[in-house]
């Protein structure tokens, strides 16, 4: 567990893995109904995971990093294995994807393999919501193929559209609204997997097990 | 209540934002100069985080129907109050009928009409701010009613609130270095220091690009997704800085430079397209020197005064 400084009233806790930063935060938000995280951290304003970090804003008045880093690593009971995280869920959703995506050839280009083949692999594997961020609805899922690891684009897109299927390293993320976005692009949903006013406004939650087929 | 008779480019509802939400990606949002609209409360006597209105540039038009004492600020303000000029930085009175019309600020972007009694549209989480990259709110429309609510702390004091103009140079903002500053070449680093950025036409109440130095990372590796903060400034392969504003995603992946003081994020989301930036950057934890001790008073706008 590493803490960097993040600006004046924040701190990014850095961890070994997208499991032990789930950990990390849950343990943070997990409080008795009437206690605030406050209650437990002093001076914890709001915590927010990332895929492999935990981000905490402070009350710099109540509290500081060497203090928060003191606390956390009372509460952090150490490294931990993914199957330490097993929830029990054995539910798996089908989701369809056209597959039409804007970056489709620089993702074939970039892997060295035909659109097709992305098309097809992209179909084997076995995802998992690890978590919902970035933007209100923005799928993150994890389990994609090595193979199609590809970088961001080099500038994020001002109008990715709703629903989009993007990739980025190791994980693949479904879009909620049309907006900007970094991902490469190579298909849309074709269920609403989002929608604010409706309860609950996200069809899957963290933790769901995913196949795509393609439309 | 409060008709809206014109809106301008952008008129919205806004506070200080929803805290709490940014694990589901619902992000803090809120006004973008959070200095100004704290300011134009406490000129009408609200608590500092009561919603209020804020206009992007001229042209909008509101009908009182009820007399009312309202605070604005932010843009250096031209408006009327049934065609005569209206007070800035200080509390207007009013009168029940009343139609206050706004004009081209001469600087800035963003003005904030604060209401006594605060802007009463329902809250949505805990917030009354318009965020409408989440799908919460929406911006208001031409015949738009906005209902004023009842809860002060106390009375208007001053009449005036002096704050310093806007200067015609470079601004600096001033920003904490870190936490992904290691990533990059030591010449980024410098250039980032030292150089000159220009605001570019492109930026919003989600984030101000930069048009100037590009920097460049000490390795092509992709950072994970991480979550963020209004001020933190990104940088992605292209090399030109982004500096997140009210309505920034939760997470980003790109690295984070440096991330900016809040007065300097508000002072960012003033600036209109060509404005002229520098960074003036120190290290968390570091004593400001007696030259930066002027520039590190954690007062808005004091930076201001200081144009290169």
């Amino acid at each position: 567990m590493r803490v960097l400084n993040y600006g004046r009233s924040a701190v990014l806790i850095e961890l070994d893995s997208a499991d032990e930063a789930a950990a990390l935060h849950s343990r943070l938000e997990a409080q008795p109904s009437q206690g605030t995280v406050a209650s437990v951290v002093e001076g914890l304003v709001e915590t927010v995971p990332g895929l492999h970090t935990v981000l905490i804003r402070f009350d710099p008045a109540k509290t500081d990093p060497a203090r928060l880093a003191q606390r956390l690593a009372q509460l952090w009971p150490g490294p931990i294995s993914s199957g330490d995280l097993v929830d029990g869920r054995v539910d798996e959703v089908r989701v369809r994807v056209d597959y039409a995506g804007s970056d489709l050839d620089d993702v074939a280009q970039f892997t060295g393999m035909s659109t097709a083949d992305v098309i097809a692999r992209h179909q084997l594997r076995r995802y998992r919501i690890v978590l919902i961020g970035m933007a209100p609805g923005f799928y993150f899922l994890a389990g994609g193929d090595p193979k199609l690891r590809v970088p961001r684009r080099s500038s994020p897109r001002l109008d990715v559209p709703k629903g989009a299927v993007g990739l980025a390293g190791e994980f693949t993320g479904i879009y909620p609204r049309t907006g900007p976005g970094g991902w490469q692009l190579i298909g849309r949903v074709v269920d609403e997997l989002w929608h604010p006013t409706r309860l609950p406004a996200a069809l899957l939650s963290p933790g769901t097990a995913i196949h795509f087929t393609a439309a | 209540m409060i008709e809206v008779l014109a809106t301008g480019p952008h008129a919205s509802v806004q506070d200080l934002g929803r805290v709490g939400y940014a694990a589901w990606g619902i992000t803090g949002g809120g006004a973008a100069d959070r200095g100004s609209l704290r300011l134009a409360n406490r000129l009408v006597g609200n608590p500092e985080g009561a919603a209020a209105l804020e206009l992007l540039l001229a042209g909008a038009t509101l009908r009182f129907d009820q007399a009312a004492v309202i605070a604005v600020t932010g843009a250096t303000c031209r408006y009327t109050v049934d065609r005569a000029s209206g007070r800035c930085d200080g509390p207007q009175q009013v009168p029940a009928g009343a139609i206050v019309q706004f004009g081209i600020p001469s600087q800035r972007l963003r003005t904030y009409v604060a209401v006594r009694g605060g802007v009463a549209t329902e809250p949505i989480l805990g917030s009354r701010s318009t965020d409408e990259p989440s799908g919460l709110g929406r911006a208001l429309r031409v015949g738009d009613i906005v209902p004023i609510g009842i809860e002060v702390v106390g009375p208007p004091l001053v009449d005036v609130a002096p704050l310093p103009g806007w200067p015609n140079g470079p601004i600096t903002l001033q920003g904490v270095v870190g936490p992904r500053d290691d990533l990059f070449t030591d010449e980024s680093m410098d250039l980032f220091a030292r150089g000159h950025y220009a605001v570019d036409a492109a930026s919003d109440r989600i984030g101000i690009r930069l048009n100037g130095p590009r920097l460049w990372r000490r390795t092509e590796a992709e950072l994970l997704s991480e979550p963020t903060i209004r001020g933190a400034i990104e940088v992605p392969p292209d090399g030109l800085p982004i500096i997140f504003s009210a309505e920034h995603p939760t997470t980003c992946g790109y690295p984070v430079i440096a991330v900016l003081e809040p007065h300097s994020a508000d002072i960012a989301a003033q600036c209109r397209p060509g404005q002229a930036v520098t960074f003036a950057l120190t290290r968390f934890g570091t004593q400001p020197t007696p030259d930066a001790a002027t520039r590190l008073v954690p007062r808005p706008h004091t930076d201001l005064n200081r144009s290169t």
